[in-house]
């Protein structure tokens, strides 16, 4: 059985507060064990925060979407956004061979969505982003 | 998010962290901890134990420390992060740019040794 949640988010770093409580409540509901429950704030996490600061230049404000969905075999979320086109799936793993003084800043967190997770999926389609991440669940012991 | 300063013996600095280094803990703690850190440009340890949760925010908050410690030959060394925490330290590859440490006995020698 597939459990799901449906939030909508303002391009506002703030929400992520009211986003952490959200997936908390979500999160206890669906079952997910507490490495999975970090993993999904992770995530989350670092791609609000690129589209909170990235997907609209101009400014303004704008809403953007999330759909979180559980079942027993992934945890798979969906972002949506009307925001510039941007493809994570693109975006140049960091050096990680490179010393501390030569490290680029950006690129870590998209670098650690994929670290924590088994599938990226984008699509620019409707004039909007669609970003997928899927991450197979801990099995039960 | 919570920081205090521990003086140990020999002059070595320990900061400790506890909280969620997340956009909002790692903004609450950047300023002070930028000034214990890079500002002091002493090497140091930073107790990690009472920290749950890491984002890539808070891991760059120690890249640019350790930047300016390396700079004036200073060490940082992380103790004892939880095992998410350090899951995800390693991941990002910090690593190699900060020694993780358990023990605080392994944690001060390696500042004292070369």
């Amino acid at each position: 059985m597939s459990q799901t949640v449906d939030i909508v988010l303002k391009n506002d770093l703030g929400e992520l507060e009211r986003l952490n409580q959200l997936v908390e409540e979500f999160g206890g509901q669906a079952g997910l064990h507490v490495e999975e429950q970090y993993a999904l704030f992770l995530c989350l996490e670092e791609i609000v925060t690129n589209i909170v600061n990235y997907a609209w230049p101009d400014g303004g404000e704008h809403d953007f979407s999330i759909h979180i969905a559980v079942d027993d075999e992934h945890i798979k979320v969906q972002f949506e956004d009307d925001g510039v086109p941007f493809d994570p799936t693109k975006y140049p793993e960091p050096d990680m061979s490179k010393p501390a003084s030569q490290r680029p800043v950006g690129g870590l967190g998209i670098h650690l969505v994929r670290q924590s997770t088994n599938e990226l999926w984008y699509q620019h389609r409707d004039g909007k982003n669609v970003f997928i991440i899927k991450k197979k669940r801990k099995k039960a012991a | 998010m919570e920081l205090s300063v521990e003086e140990l013996s020999g002059g070595l600095r320990c900061v400790k962290l506890a909280g969620r280094l997340d956009l909002k803990g790692t903004q609450e703690v950047d300023l002070k901890f930028t000034a214990l850190v890079a500002g002091t440009k002493q090497s140091v340890i930073v107790d990690m134990a009472g920290v749950d949760y890491i984002a890539s925010i808070g891991i760059r908050m120690f890249i640019s420390n350790v930047k300016a410690l390396a700079s004036v030959g200073a060490k940082m060394i992380i103790l004892k992060p939880q095992k998410m925490v350090d899951d995800v330290l390693r991941m990002a590859g910090l690593d190699a740019i900060i020694p993780i440490h358990t023990e605080l006995a392994a944690a001060t020698e390696a500042i004292k040794g070369k």
